[in-house]
């Protein structure tokens, strides 16, 4: 064991090591350590208040965000058909050198406590986002963290005790989907049930929210439970619901290392496809992670730049991406949400912006750009520029036509209205993609999600300024009006087109190649 | 034909190439060898424009990037960078309309033909096998029927009847007059059709030979007593 323990702190190590290599790598990392430091540091101290906590609605719901969040990433990993118990070189070295089988069991436990810890933070980052305004007790904020970590090994172990079970036996890969199917009943039958003793249908989610039948849910609700009963200073229940996750946990870590099937075989293959396929995703597959059905469709060419248009365009013809379900089910949800929660149009509105940004962050858009065929296409930079772009362009505008007419038509919203939000949301698809643009043309191959989304952020800022500094002015000399909102609103939308036209133009010489190889 | 004038290639203090002088003449193969880290593919990629440099080279007498340079060559990659999700034909479609080919269709055949490709013509690249995917893109840069062609470790991944195929056509483009440059550092299977080779070793081209040059000497030979071994 010593000496897997040293593969992992070597391991560990070089990991750090590389992410110190280059300076904005450095830069970067300390900037992310210091802030997830100081959202976790803030919950036990800045936000320290004088008074005991309280059981309120804000509580209620900051918990049950936080568990909808760990059971939509649980629930997935849980469902994930592509699994894995390593990375490909880890199973290499560990199942074919001389390790035993206690050995690679504890060593997989360490890689899983480790990853439960990381995922766990990141949630409680979360919750603290959700949480503003609430304040926390020391020992509330040790319980959250440990509940939150236990309720991910949970399923984490379970993840990998279901999955060397279907190695043994493929009748075992429906378990996953039972599980899942369980809870969903169970959450369904807790609403019932809240509805039944209430009778009231327009408070039903705020009733579900603060019921006690949540209790009920296993591990989610045993976590809510150990939670809420510690601010109600109810600490039989606290230990309950605890004792509960803690025993779970157990029960299926002794399942999972006790399992007495030969899996190695299967498992070293599907850790070396697993790499591979993580590989991909890195470099901007997002279709990495699972096997993309793809449709016998035939499409036609346009010529010189805009072939790399048509190519696109039959790609997404191909796997069914011009209108996804996932997109399909996102705006539904947004539709219902604004509709249902009686947020309204504005908020409706709010939720696009969110989508577009996401949608594009999902896009193939970047790793297009720094796909070398395409420099060497013999064409106008521009085109090739204009030709890479156009297709995720026209796919969202479509999207986004849709979702505002059917929202348009539900709050009876006028033609020219509904024509003003387009194009406002037009202005926001032209600066997040000018933003990628920005990026990999700055960062060249070394761009990365993360710079694109603090890029697409940074030329936000930058566009809003014109309206800051008019609305400053305004106040300042008094003419605040109806005029002057709409010129200041106008303003900011006019810059989201002159900014996005203008990178689009300094960038194009980025799709000769040079320019973006270069390091 | 290929020029390169003065080709300096830095990455922060270190010069992967330094001042790299070379003419790959129009009819004639030219090797670029040199043992691992030589500078060879620095040296084709910024050929290719793929990278920043400092020097100038042409390509059929244009600056390489122009959009002339870029309808005037060819270039067949080491790792072979395709569209999984597209088929062979569509990959034949796409780059027959982007680079404005007209009967495209009829010089890809030729190539699907001599690739054993044609059955395998609705596949997608996925599917292909890696030496099929090598061929795939092989036939992507000689249907643009190239006046110059770079080729990067041509034969990685294929299999001896193929390596011999590849060969006659590189020898067979090379007599309609395309100028080829390959960069390689597997000697004994370019030894017998190379007409001009540049020797690199840390950056720099060390010597220029014409096939006609060596006397009762290999090229291997050669190439050994000039890099040390290496």
């Amino acid at each position: 064991m010593k000496t897997l323990l040293r593969l992992w702190f070597l391991k560990s190590k070089a990991n750090i090591r590389n992410l110190f290599k280059k300076p904005t790598s450095a830069i970067f990392t300390v900037c992310m350590v210091l802030l997830y430091g100081f959202i976790i540091i803030s919950m036990f101290t800045i936000k320290r208040s004088p008074s005991p906590m309280m059981v309120t609605l804000d509580l209620h719901t900051s918990i049950l965000v936080l568990i909808g969040f760990l059971a939509l990433m649980l629930f997935s990993t849980l469902m994930s058909s592509k699994k894995a118990l390593f990375y490909g070189n880890d199973a290499f070295f560990l199942f074919s050198g001389p390790f035993t089988r206690k050995q690679i069991m504890a060593y997989l436990t360490l890689q899983t406590i480790v990853q439960s810890v990381m995922i766990g933070f990141f949630a409680l980052i979360f919750f603290v986002g959700m949480s503003s305004g609430l304040s926390f007790e020391p020992m509330f904020v040790w319980l959250l963290i440990i509940g939150v970590i236990f309720t991910i090994l949970i399923f984490l172990v379970l993840s990998d005790y279901l999955y060397v079970l279907s190695i043994g036996d493929k009748k075992y890969n429906i378990l996953s989907k039972v599980i899942i199917g369980i809870f969903v009943f169970i959450v369904m039958m807790t609403l019932i049930m809240t509805y039944l003793q209430t009778g009231e249908l327009k408070t039903l989610f705020i009733d579900f929210i603060q019921s006690p039948l949540f209790y009920f849910v296993p591990v989610f609700g045993w976590l809510k439970l150990g939670l809420i009963s510690y601010v109600t200073k109810e600490y039989l229940f606290v230990f309950i619901g605890f004792a509960l996750l803690l025993l779970t946990y157990i029960i299926i870590y002794l399942l999972f290392i006790n399992y007495q099937g030969d899996f190695y075989e299967q498992a070293l293959q599907d850790s070396l496809d697993f790499s591979k396929r993580y590989k991909s995703l890195k470099e901007g597959n997002q279709n990495a992670m699972k096997d993309v059905k793809v449709k016998n469709v035939t499409g036609k060419f346009q010529s010189g730049a805009f072939a790399v248009m048509s190519k696109n365009f039959l790609l997404m013809k191909k796997t069914g991406h011009i209108l996804s379900a996932n997109d399909l089910i996102t705006i539904s949800i947004y539709i219902v949400l604004a509709i249902f929660t009686g947020l309204g149009f504005g908020f409706f509105i709010y939720m696009m912006v969110l989508y577009i940004f996401t949608s594009l962050q999902n896009s193939e858009l970047a790793t297009e750009l720094k796909n070398y065929q395409i420099y060497l296409i013999p064409d106008k930079p521009i085109k090739k520029l204009i030709a890479v772009m156009l297709p995720t362009f026209i796919k969202v505008i479509l999207i986004m036509t849709i979702s505002l007419i059917i929202v348009g038509i539900y709050y009876q919203t006028d033609f020219i209205t509904l024509i003003m939000y387009l194009i406002n949301m037009i202005g926001y698809i032209c600066v997040f993609m000018s933003g990628s643009v920005l990026t990999v043309r700055i960062l060249k191959s070394r761009s990365s999600r993360i710079f694109e989304n603090l890029m697409r952020m940074f030329i936000m800022v930058v566009c809003s300024l014109p309206s800051v500094f008019l609305t400053a002015f305004v106040l300042i000399t008094g003419h605040l009006n109806t005029a002057t909102l709409t010129l200041i609103s106008y303003s900011s939308l006019f810059m989201n087109f002159v900014i996005a036209v203008g990178i689009i133009i300094l960038c194009q010489d980025m799709m000769n190649g040079r320019e973006l190889k270069s390091e | 034909m290929i020029e390169v004038n003065h080709l300096t290639k830095r990455y922060d203090q270190f010069k992967a190439a330094d001042d790299v002088n070379l003419v790959a003449e129009s009819g004639k193969i030219t090797i670029l060898l040199g043992p691992n880290g030589a500078g060879k593919s620095t040296t084709i990629k910024s050929i290719a424009n793929l990278l920043k440099f400092e020097g100038v080279i042409k390509i059929c007498g244009y600056r390489n990037d122009t959009i002339e340079a870029k309808r005037c060559f060819g270039y067949v990659p080491e790792t072979p960078i395709l569209y999984d999700l597209l088929t062979i034909d569509e990959h034949i479609d796409f780059i027959g309309h982007a680079y404005q080919i007209k009967n495209y269709q009829e010089k890809a055949e030729k190539y699907l033909e001599l690739f054993k490709l044609t059955e395998k013509r609705k596949k997608m690249a996925k599917e292909l096998s890696k030496g099929m995917t090598q061929k795939l893109s092989m036939l992507l840069a000689f249907m643009i029927e190239p006046r110059a062609l770079l080729v990067d470790e041509p034969m990685v991944g294929l299999d001896p009847a193929s390596i011999e195929d590849t060969l006659k056509l590189f020898r067979a483009l090379a007599n309609e007059g395309c100028a080829i440059l390959i960069s390689t550092h597997i000697i004994d299977i370019v030894s017998d059709i190379f007409d001009e080779a540049y020797i690199m070793n840390k950056g720099h081209i060390i010597k220029h030979v014409r096939k006609e040059d060596l006397q009762e000497e290999s090229l291997k030979e050669y190439f050994f007593e000039l890099t040390d071994g290496e």
